[in-house]
């Protein structure tokens, strides 16, 4: 019985950090995407939320929040997006700082979210990053552990 | 000074002729059609006509492109990550689409169908017609040119469209 029961949680373990690293990968990706997009360096940004405002409900909150606080601060919010994607793919693929990690990406995908980029598609992130906030798993792979250890008061290492 | 102006307006002037050159219908510049918007295109047959909501009478038909189902929303996870590498870009994606027809003052009861909006080729497939994206050109399975087709303004048409269905 605790034969099994450690198998199958060795299996969550295993699916779980899979699942990080993917989700790392992904983030890495659409980080260097928008340094190479230009992102912090041009007003890209802008142009994508003024497209994205003719395609809401004139109504709807999104228009809004990218009307009084997207579109005038566009320029920090690319800052903001594209070095929050690459700390968190960097955090969750290498296990340091992971919970901090996760809940930069928390942040982000939210506020993709009331600016109107949202979908089914972000459920599964939301879901991921549920359990990357509430699960050790910088502790179980990764720099948290040994970082833990040697700064046992340092709660950014949990 | 005048150096400048001229310079400036023939910078412009071809930037124009860029972005004409890559417009494709249902497409913008920073990527496919998104997962959460709707259009509505009137297609009718003849000759190009302007217009920019839905017209009180006439012959067309109207092809109201709604969101991306649940299933197909989740799948662009993989969509959003294959176009960070070149060369992989999916090419298209079906959605929903509802059809209606309209005759003079009549529409017709509006039928569901499946659009499948390609990006290579740059045809939009709906049911048994197609559009091409490059020119608007409205034609049957067997590439006749039926007429062309137009891009309405979306909430306006959107309210008629409900207002005609309640």
């Amino acid at each position: 019985m605790s034969h099994s029961y450690l198998t199958f949680k060795n299996l969550g373990i295993t699916i779980l950090i899979l699942f990080r690293t993917l989700f790392s990968i992904f983030w890495l990706a659409a980080g260097i995407n928008k340094v190479e997009s230009g992102w912090m360096t041009s007003n890209i940004l802008e142009v994508i939320f003024l497209q994205r405002l003719t395609e809401l409900p004139p109504d709807s909150f999104a228009v809004f929040y990218l009307s009084n606080l997207a579109i005038p601060l566009h320029q920090l919010i690319g800052w903001i997006v594209t070095l929050g994607e690459l700390y968190s793919a960097v955090g969750l693929l290498i296990g340091l700082t992971t919970r901090c990690s996760a809940a930069v990406s928390l942040f982000i995908i939210f506020n993709f979210a009331l600016g109107g980029y949202y979908d089914a598609s972000l459920l599964p992130f939301f879901i991921l990053i549920f359990f990357f906030l509430w699960l050790p798993t910088g502790q179980w792979l990764g720099l948290d552990r040994y970082l833990s250890n040697k700064y046992p008061n340092q709660i950014i290492f949990k | 000074m005048i150096k400048k102006l001229i310079f400036t307006i023939f910078i412009l002037f071809s930037l124009e002729t860029e972005s004409n050159e890559t417009e494709l219908l249902l497409y913008s510049q920073f990527g496919e059609f998104c997962t959460m918007c709707e259009a509505v295109l009137l297609c009718e047959k003849g000759e190009i006509n302007n217009y920019n909501s839905i017209p009180d009478e006439g012959e067309f038909t109207l092809y109201h492109l709604k969101t991306r189902t649940f299933w197909s929303q989740i799948s662009t996870i993989w969509e959003f990550f294959i176009k960070n590498f070149e060369g992989y870009e999916v090419k298209g994606h079906q959605r929903p689409v509802i059809i209606i027809s309209v005759k003079e003052t009549d529409w017709s009861i509006p039928t569901l169908g499946e659009a499948r909006i390609s990006i290579d080729p740059d045809l939009i497939f709906l049911n048994d017609k197609k559009i091409n994206r490059l020119n608007n050109q409205w034609m049957d399975n067997d590439n006749k040119i039926l007429g062309f087709c137009h891009r309405l303004s979306l909430w306006e048409s959107i309210e008629s469209i409900n207002k005609r269905s309640n």
